[in-house]
This record gives C-alpha cells, structure tokens and sequence, in this order.
C-alpha cells in the first residue's frame, strides 16, 4: 500500500488545481455557514462582555413620584439584587456655540451603567459635564466648549440643574445608549435627544432620584439575551416587585401625604394668623370707637360749662349794668347840679344833699360793681379753658377716626389674604385628596432600545446564515463530482491496471475518499476558521457604524456549527465522490484498459428546429452539443452562475425590500407628517389654545384627533401586542392613514361600526382572515371577541383600527383622543414647528414621521453590510464554478483545443470556442439565478423578517441589472485569467493519442 | 495519366526545403530535430517522407505546416519564405494554405460529419462545398453521424474531407494509416493519391511504413536529422495494388 500512498500525494500535486476547487468550494460553504452561525452568538457574547465590562444595569425602576435614598436602600437590600444605585436624567435645550441641542443630562452612579471615557476626563465639580462621543464628532465640538442651558422644558432650569452653564472635560461612551442616531425622545425642544451629558449628582437640583438601577446578583455570569439571563432578571423583578415595591410605594405615599398635610396646615395656620389679625383690629377700632364717644361726651359736657359760664356772665353784667344805673344817676346829679355844688332840697329829699355826698355814694356804688366785673373775667378765662380743652378732644377724635381707617383697610386687605390663604387650601387639599400612591416601573434592558435593536440585528444575520449555505454546500456536491468523475475517467487505464494487479475495488476507491476527504476537511478547516473568526468581526465592525460603542469582538471558534458544517460537507462531497467513482470501479479490468470509448455526440433538441439550428455556425452547434453532453458540468457551473445571481439579487433586494417599507409605510400609508401626544390631565382651555393653534397656524393643513393605545390581540395562533387606534371621525381618515387592500390599491377600506380594520401582517400572524373574529384584551381578566372587517396593507407594527361606536361597545367608555395626527404643508420647517407645538401646555411630545424614516436609513446601512458580504461570497462561488468549469474543459478538450489551432483557428477564436459555453452558462445562470433569486429573496425576506416589520417583497428592476452584471463581470474576470492558459497549449498535444 | 503530362503546367520547386535546422532546448540538452535539411518538391506531387522513430519527420511536417518555427535555413512554399512566419501570419498559413491529416483523425467528437468539414471551412475565403467534399469522400450517406457513430477509417476520410475542404495548398498527413487496418489503409491512401491527382494538391504523408514508397512521385527518407535520400518514382504505382 506505500506505493499507492506515494501516488496519492503525486496525485494532488498534479491535480492541485482540481484539489484546490474542491477546498475552495467546501471552504466557501462552511466558512460562510459557521462563520456566519457564529455572528449570532458571536454578538451577543460582544454585547454580554462590553454590557458587564460597564456594569449596565439589569433592572431600572422609574416612578411616577420619583424614587428616593430609602428606596434604594430597600432593594439593595434584596439578596437577589447585587448592586442598586439612585441617578438623575433630565432633559434640557442647551446651547453650544449658535446650536441649540435637546440634551439629556445623566448622573453617573458607581458602579453600575458606568460611562466609558473616551477622552479627557470625568466631570469633577457641578460645573463640567461630558458629552457623549457620537455627538461630539457629529457636532465637531471639543474639549473646553461651553454648554449652556436654554431651557428645560416646562420647569425652570433651577429645578431640574445647579448650573446654567457646563464646561466639556470629556466624551464618553455608554452602553445604555449605543445607537449614534437614537438617543431618545424627549418633551422638550424639537423631541429628539440629540446628545448625553455625563455630569456628577451634585449637579442635578431634584430631590428625589428619577431612576433606580439595580444590578442582579448572577447576571453577570449568564450571557445576555439568553433565557436563563431573562429568567434571573425576571425573578429578581418579581421579588423586588413582591416584597420592596408595596413597602416603598406606601412609604413614599405617607410621606407625600404628610408632606401635603404639612403644607394643608401650613396654609391653615396661615390663615388663623390673618383671622387673628382681623380680629384684633376690629378691636381696636371698637376701642377707638368708645374712646370717641368718651371725648364727644366731654365735648358736650365742657360746652354745657361754657353755657353756664356765659349764663353767670349775663348775670353779672346785668348786676353790673344795674349798678350803673344807679352811678348814672348819681353822675346825672352830679353834672346837673355841679355848678351848685349841691342838690337842692326837694329833690332827692327835703334837704340839700351836697355833692360830696353824691361822689361817696356813687362811688360806693361803683366799687359794688367790681367783684361783678371779677367773676366776668373768672368766667372768660373758664370758657376759654372749655374751648381749649374741646380742641384737644377733637383731636383725640380725629385720630381715633384715623386709627379706624387704618385698622378697616388692614382688615380688608388681611381678608383679601385669607380668601387666597382659603383658595390655597382648597387647592392643597384636593391635591391631597387626589395624591394618588406612586407607580412603579420595573424595566429591563429590553427598555434600551439599542439593547432590543442589537438583538433583532443578530438574529437577523443568524437567519440569513441558515439560508445561504445551502447553495453553496450544493455547489460544492456538484463541483466534487464534476471534479471526481473526470478524476476518475483519467486514471481509468490505471484503475484498470490497479485492479489487474489485485487491488481491491475499496482499496482503490479509498484514493479518491482520500483525496476528496483531504480537500473537505482541509477546505473545513481553514474555511471554519477564517469564516468563524472573520465574518462575525466584519458584520460586527460593520455594526459599528449603528454601534460606535461596540467594543471588540469575541469570537470563540464554535465548535457545533464548525462541526455542523465540516459533517455536511464531508458527506456531501463523500456522495458525490462515490457516485463519480462507483460505476469505473465496478467494470472489469479489462474493459478499463481499454480507452474510455468517447461520449457521443448527441442531437440536441434545438436541432429539430432546424430554422433556429441552421443559422448556429459550428461554435453555437458545438456549444450546445456540449452543455447537453457534460451535464453535470453543465448543471455544477448552471447553479453555480446561478447561485452567485441569486446571492447577489437577494443582497440588492435585502436592500430594495427594506427601504421601501419605509418609503410604503411613510409614502403611501401613513401619509400624515406628524403626531403630536397631548396630555390628557390638561385642562380644557389648554386644550382649546392646542386646537387652536393646529387650525390657525398656516404650516398645518389639517389634523385628525385619534385615540392611540397599545393592546393584547390574541388568536389560537398567537398572542401580539399591538396599537389600538381610534379616529374621532373615521370620514377624515384618509387624509392621515390609507387603509387599503393590499392587491386592490385603489380601494380604501371603509371603517364601520360593523367590525375592525386590522393589518396585513398581524392578519397573517393571527391566522384571521376578513369575517373571523380574534379577542382584544380589555383588562387582566377580560377579553372581548373582535370582528375583523377588514385587512389593511401595512408595513411597520400591527394596528387595529376602530370607530369610537366600536370602542365604547368594548370598554364602555368614551375614547380619549390622546393624539393628533397633523397634515402638514410641504417645506415646512419641522424643528421650529416642533418647538411651537412643545410650547403648548397640552402638547406632550411631537414626532414626525420624516424622523422615523431617518432612523430606518440606519437599518438599511446593516443591510449594506449583509450585501457586501453576500457580494464576496457570490464572487467567490462564481470563481469557484468557472474556474473548475475551464480548468476541467480545457484539461480535457487540449486535443481538440490542439486540433483546432492547427486548424488555423486564431487565438481569439480558440478562446470564443471554449468561452461560448461559459458566456451561455453564464447568460442562462443570470436568467435562472433571477428566479432562484426571487424565491431566495422571499424566503430571505420571510425567515428575516422581525414580527413588527413586514418586508416590501418586490425587488427593483436596477437590482436585476446590477447582479446581472455583477455576475457577468465575475465570469468575465475567470474567463480572462483562463485566456492566457488557453493560449499556452502546444500545437503538438494534436499529435498525442487519445489517453 | 503520368507525371511528365502533368508537370507541364504545374509550377516546379513549389516547396523548397534550404538548409533547414531545428533546434529544441539548449547548451548540452540540446536536440537537433532538423539538421540541416534540404529538399525541393514540384506542384501537384505525392511526397513520402519516411525514416525511422525519431529521425525528424514530423519536425520537418510541423515546420511545413506552419505549426513550429525553425531555428535557420529558409522553407519556401509556392515563392514564400513561410521559415520566416511568426505568430499570427503563421496561423493565417496554416488556415489557407494547409490541410492536415492527423493519426488519430482529431475530429470534433461533438459535430456531425459534415460540421466537422464545415468547422474548417467556416474560416476560410476560398473553399469548397462541404457536403460536396464528403461526398468526394465518399460519405454522401454518413453526414449527420457523429464521430463515434463512424468507423476508423471512415473517421479519417472525414478528416480528409475536411482538410480538402479549406483548398489547401498542401495536403500533410501524418501517419494517416497508423490507427488503421490494413484494408482501410489502403484505401484511405487510395483517397490521398485521387487527390492528390484530382485537385492537383501537393501531398506530403508521413509514414514509418516504406511499404508505401512506391504510390509517391518523391520519397524522402530522413535520418538524423538529414534528408538521407530522395528517390523519384517515374511512375508511381496505385494505392490499390500496393502490398505490405
């Protein structure tokens, strides 16, 4: 048996070029099967080691009422909760040189969802902050810019940051939020976070944390996205939802409850504090009151005096003026008779009285009159003093009234407080009453998008990964059986020979197992690993474009899928090698001494057309005559050709397929431009102002208000969360959203109180058809069957759409038209219209659907990498096909090739000879590989597609002329290679006898 | 019909060999496949070069037929210096002036009888109706077969045919007997020596059977290298009555 060893090994040296197509084709197959098998794992596992490489969370707890130290304590406490730490996020307008830029600002906590620096440094006061990478470059800002803060949204900057203005020390990373394009939406500016800020906790002004993220015990250890991963978050949230939630839930109530109570009584004390005040100065003027009756009464009391004053003084002037009467008359006498001297007898009395006498009497008289004069005086002085005295209470009087004044104004104003003091309780009160206990949220990390969306994009490729082999493990059958028959039929004469010897028919055969066992297993070797180790790293990388925080790949060569895939291809080609072989093996030594008789040319059926036939020159007949003559060449470079056709139509219709579901969904379907979330708390004026605003304002044509909600949808066959959408007036639908048969494009379907109009792909989930009904979760407990009226073309998610009759059958309420739906006027500018409508106290947030078609441009650039990929292998296998193609034809036809240049055939008509067969394969590979390729795309397209997304399932015309041409051009580049060993047959290889 | 008759319109010295040297390899490996040969044919005649295994007959075939250059000395054919042919001038020779017969007939295993005839005149200006060749051949009946439906020598009265086709100036034959039994090969010379007599064709047929000798006007017997001898036959004999 050395002998034979030794020939095996002479034998590949002189075949390598046979022995290398086989080992290219096996290495193609399963380089491309385990290679791109292993992206599945191979990504996740990435996404596993970057995730606990930065600690991401596991859990993260959101409340409506914020989250606060206790409540961190309490899970952390948990044993299966290995780390759980409060942080801040806040959204806000910042500006940075003339941009402004919708901001989310991130507190960092230890130890879990850690930032990674990618350059400068971390933050050190509350006056820096980091910004994340992607923004940065997209930006082109630098370290040492200045951010400052514009706005943030509906509360003041204060509330919500310490600073106005951040300096940039750094970029960062975080795998919270990988994706460069999605960040967020936010309810502040334009809706969109277009970059993170990393600053310390101390920069955020809130008192209580916004979030809690918790890390669970073990987590680390499993690889995300497996179940046994989901299964360890899913019970640590059930625990922390068991036995943390209600305790902290209660507790944030009381408190919050107190806290209203404190600010109830607060206001009440207020509010006695002002009665109080009230009622001391309503005392004081009943005071001042009594003070000026006392002083009116001493008015009256002093006039009285003043009267009587005046009473004494008539008296005594009247006493006085008596007494004068009598000096008068004294001075009477005393003048008439002063010449006398005396007063004649007789006329007082009956003596003269001397005027002397007069004088004393008179002057007796006159002193009488003295003490009357003293008491005039006394009394003027005492009325003067009454007077006075009036004066000074009048004054008295006079301030009291003023006191008065003041004290009514102080109550009036003091009343004009209480009322708002009362207004102010009323409001805290009902805020109390209406205090509802806090909502938690428990998420997981499929509440990062990025998270989810990864995900999806592995298994997408793993998807793919299954269908592609196929073709090329069946290329491989073909090319090892080409290759082997032809083997075999060349060392017919020394099979013979062999056997002549004695050999066994095993022992002979076992060469060539040997030799295509060789070619497999080396070909499964070196395919395995450069497929398992390249591809996952060039899709990965290729990710990067999504994922610029992608950290290096991890690719384990994995043994199941190598094995896998080695098992198939050593079986296929072992098959094929023994069906080449079989039939030489089993003649007898003799006959296989004989030279092979040639394989007879055979009349091809276009020869019975003879119109067509007789116009072929010898080099179409020929042509023909040898693709029906060789067949298993014929069929290996056919599906060959066509295979790499159809790889490359599936690549460009990945490509077609994808955007055109946004082009259908955004272009065709839902033709509104924008939504707009209102919040529904808001009170009915602002609501007004919001409507009114929509119809006024002339960059909006129309809009339609809708109830939007997600909902349970069942059916036997399965179970979907899908939206409920609920029109006001589904007569104005159209304008918005076309609901339309999928092969009738021109009939809208009519929504009627009759049934429900579903979509297309949740129709074909739920096994429904038009007529069947399905069941709608209404609460935990209810479930209510649904008509189905109507089947609707749709693309992306599921939605159920309802008239408002329809809905309140269902849930026995009205709908609440949380949505609005805005048509709005072509060129507009969307960023300033967002922000008007931000404005309104009603609008909680705004989308236009031009945004989402962006992020779909994101998806199509993971495409991109799909194409490429399915690009080289197609390549690849054309290479492969054509060149085993030649090589065999040209190895065994150099006779004829010989015979023909000594024919006087030119060089360039030689190869036309030889190449006719390749560029007819060729053409017919492109027409078959068209159809292979359709069907391959469907299939493609069927197993890729994620269950919220239905994939357009035409390919475009341009995507068959760029294969198309891709695929000549591969066979042209072969065919050119081959010209030059064409050209190098010798002329004397005519002369040789037939092997 | 003798040769005297014919020589009278037929042009003399139609293909001259000059000191014709071929070299293969070199320094010490070196082989001299032609050492200095010189020969001159007239038109219209059967030439029989024969010699032993290795002696440069079929080197001396290939040069004439354009298929292999040569080293020195001049190889004139109808006036041409064909010796001094390269490349693409060399396979246009071959294409108008040449027709070949080869051992092993070198059809086209996937053409019919009459394709295969056509194959070669399909390529050249001059030719002659190809079913009118076959039937010359006498395989008026066997158009439509495939090589592997023929016989032997019917095989090789398709080749022929197909060499006749193109209107050779030369008609080279290299062993055309050699796959062939007796009978036939006597008949396909029979073939050659009609045609040569017919269509005034110069025929060269190389052979390692001198038994042949006498059906030609010329036999050159080659050795080493070196034409040995030439001896002209007066009056060629028939193929048909031929014996070895």
């Amino acid at each position: 048996m050395k002998a034979i060893h030794k020939e095996f090994y002479v034998d590949i040296r002189k075949t390598i070029g046979r022995f290398i197509s086989i080992f290219l084709i096996v290495a193609l197959g399963v380089g491309f099967y385990a290679g791109i098998r292993s992206t599945e794992p191979d990504m996740r596992l990435t996404g596993d080691h970057m995730y606990d490489a930065s600690d991401l969370m596991d859990l993260r707890i959101i409340s409506t009422l914020g989250l606060e130290a206790f409540d961190v304590e309490k899970i952390a406490e948990l044993d299966c909760i290995e780390k759980a730490a409060g942080a801040y996020s806040g959204d806000v307008i910042g500006q940075i040189g003339d941009n402004e830029h919708v901001i989310r600002f991130l507190s960092m906590p230890d130890g879990i969802n850690e930032v990674t620096v990618t350059d400068g440094r971390k933050p050190e006061n509350s006056a820096e902050c980091m910004l994340d990478r992607s923004f940065m470059e997209q930006q082109e800002l630098k370290i040492g810019d200045k951010l400052e803060i514009v706005s943030a949204g509906n509360r003041e900057i204060g509330d919500l940051l310490t600073n106005t203005e951040y300096t940039v020390v750094g970029s960062f990373t975080s795998t919270q939020y990988m994706s460069a394009s999605t960040k967020g939406t936010s309810t502040v500016g334009d809706g969109k976070v277009a970059g993170l800020a990393a600053v310390p906790e101390d920069a955020f002004a809130l008192e209580v944390y916004t979030e809690i993220y918790a890390s669970v015990s073990g987590a680390k250890e499993e690889t995300c996205y497996t179940d046994a991963y989901d299964e360890l978050v899913e019970a640590a949230a059930d625990e922390i939802r068991d036995k943390v939630q209600d305790v902290c839930i209660q507790a944030r109530y009381d408190e919050m409850y107190q806290a209203a109570s404190d600010v109830i009584d607060e206001i009440v004390a207020g509010e006695k504090e002002v009665e109080n005040g009230i009622a001391d100065a309503n005392q004081v003027i009943v005071d001042l009151k009594k003070q000026i009756q006392t002083a009116e009464k001493g008015i009256r009391k002093l006039e009285d005096g003043i009267s009587e004053a005046e009473a004494g003084k008539k008296q005594a002037q009247a006493a006085i003026d008596e007494i004068q009467g009598t000096v008068d008359v004294y001075d009477r006498y005393i003048e008439r008779f002063s010449d006398l001297g005396y007063v004649p007898a007789g006329q007082l009395t009956n003596r003269d009285v001397p005027l002397e006498q007069l004088e004393t009497e008179k002057q007796q008289y006159v002193t009488a009159q003295a003490p009357y004069k003293g008491t005039i005086e006394q009394l003027d002085k005492t009325i003067a003093d009454c007077r006075r005295q009036i004066a000074e209470i009048e004054e008295q009087i006079a301030k009291a009234e003023a006191g008065i004044q003041t004290a009514n104004e102080e109550i009036a104003k003091a009343e004009d407080t209480l009322k708002d003091l009362q207004l102010k309780e009323g409001d805290a009160r009902a805020a109390r009453d209406e205090l509802e206990s806090p909502v938690w949220y428990l998420t997981d990390r499929n509440s990062i998008q990025t998270y989810l969306d990864y995900d999806q994009d592995a298994e997408r490729i793993s998807r793919i990964g299954i269908v592609f082999p196929v073709i090329f493990f069946l290329v491989a059958m073909l090319v090892s059986l080409t290759t082997m028959t032809r083997m075999v039929s060349e060392q017919r004469t020394q099979i013979g020979t062999l056997k002549a010897l004695g050999y066994s028919k095993f022992s002979i055969a076992l060469k060539y197992i040997r030799y295509a066992l060789l070619a497999t297993v080396l070909g499964s070797i070196v395919g395995s690993i450069i497929g398992s180790k390249l591809l996952p790293v060039v899709i990965v990388n290729a990710y990067h474009i999504l994922y610029p925080s992608l950290s290096h790949v991890v690719t384990p060569v994995n043994l199941t899928y190598t094995l896998t895939a080695m098992g198939i291809a050593i079986g296929l080609v072992l098959a094929a090698t023994v069906f080449a072989s079989y039939r030489t093996l089993a003649a007898n030594a003799a006959a296989l001494m004989r030279p092979e008789s040639p394989k007879a040319g055979k009349k091809v059926l276009l020869e019975r057309i003879p119109f067509l036939w007789n116009h072929l020159g010898f080099y179409g007949k020929s042509t023909y005559r040898n693709l029906v003559r060789y067949k298993k060449r014929f069929f290996m470079t056919l599906f060959g050709v066509s295979g790499s056709m159809a790889l490359l139509l599936v690549g460009f219709g990945l490509k077609d397929s994808t955007s055109e579901i946004s082009d259908q969904q955004y272009g065709e379907l839902h033709t509104y431009n924008a939504s707009v979330v209102m919040n529904l708390s808001a009170s009915d004026a602002r609501m007004e102002e919001a409507r009114t605003f929509l119809n006024e304002d002339n960059r909006i044509n129309g809009y339609m208000e809708m109830q939007e909600g997600t909902v349970t949808a069942s059916s036997p066959a399965k179970e979907l969360t899908v939206y409920l959408e609920v029109p006001k007036e589904s007569g104005g639908l159209p304008q918005y959203i076309k609901l339309r048969d999928r092969a009738d494009k021109e009939a809208d379907l009519p929504l009627t109180d009759d049934g429900v109009i579903i979509t297309d792909k949740m129709a074909r989930l739920l096994d429904v058809q038009a007529g069947d009904t399905f069941l709608l979760e209404i609460n935990e407990t209810e479930q209510k069957e649904l008509k189905v009226a109507g089947i609707a073309e749709n693309y992306i998610y599921h939605y159920i759409y309802m008239t408002p009759a329809v809905y309140e059958e269902i849930y026995g309420k009205k709908p609440e038209y949380n949505k609005m739906l805005l048509d709005t006027a072509e060129g507009i500018e969307e960023d300033s219209l967002t922000s008007d409508l931000l404005n309104l106290k009603a609008v909680n947030s705004v989308l236009f659907n031009s945004y989402i078609q962006d992020k779909f441009q994101d998806v199509l650039k993971s495409i991109d990498i799909i194409v490429l990929v399915l690009l080289i292998s197609a390549g690849g296998l054309a290479f492969v096909v054509i060149y085993n193609l030649n090589n065999i034809n040209i190895a065994e036809r150099k006779r004829e090739l010989a015979t023909l240049k000594v024919l006087g055939f030119y060089d360039a008509e030689v190869t036309r000879y030889v190449y006719r067969e390749n560029i007819l394969i060729t053409i017919l590979g492109i027409g078959v590989g068209c159809v292979l390729g359709i069907f391959l795309h469907q299939f493609v397209i069927q197993t890729a597609e994620i269950d919220l997304i239905r994939f357009y399932k035409q390919i475009r015309g341009v995507s068959f002329l760029y294969s198309a041409l891709l695929t000549a051009a591969f066979s042209i580049v072969i065919n050119i290679g081959m010209y030059f060993k064409l050209k190098k047959i010798d002329l004397a290889a005519s002369m040789k006898s037939i092997e | 019909m003798d040769s005297n008759e014919k020589k009278q319109n037929y042009k003399k010295d139609f293909v001259v060999f000059q000191d014709v040297v071929k070299l293969y390899g070199s320094g010490d490996a070196t082989v001299r496949a032609a050492d200095g040969m010189s020969f001159s044919i007239d038109e219209g005649d059967f030439v029989v070069i024969v010699g032993p295994s290795g002696a440069g007959k079929t080197t001396a075939l290939n040069i004439l037929g354009g298929m292999d250059t040569l080293t020195s000395g001049h190889v004139l054919v109808d006036g041409e210096d064909i010796g001094q042919y390269k490349g693409k001038r060399l396979t246009q020779y071959r294409r108008d002036e040449i027709g070949f017969v080869f051992q092993f007939y070198n059809l086209v295993q996937n053409l019919n009888a009459l394709e295969n005839v056509e194959l070669a005149s399909q390529i050249c200006k001059d030719t002659m109706n190809a079913r009118e060749v076959l039937r010359e051949v006498g395989l008026s009946d066997r158009l439509y077969n495939f090589p592997a439906q023929l016989s032997g020598g019917e095989q090789q009265r398709v080749a022929i045919a197909r060499a006749l086709a193109k209107n050779p100036k030369l008609l080279l034959c290299d062993e055309p007997t050699g796959a062939l039994d007796y009978q036939t090969g006597k008949a396909i010379l029979k073939l050659l020596q009609d045609t040569c007599r017919q269509k005034k064709i110069t025929v060269f047929v190389i052979t390692h059977n001198s038994a042949i000798a006498p059906m030609a006007h010329k036999v050159i017997h080659i050795k080493n290298g070196k034409v040995d001898k030439i001896k002209e036959n007066a009056f060629p004999v028939k193929a048909d009555i031929l014996e070895w």
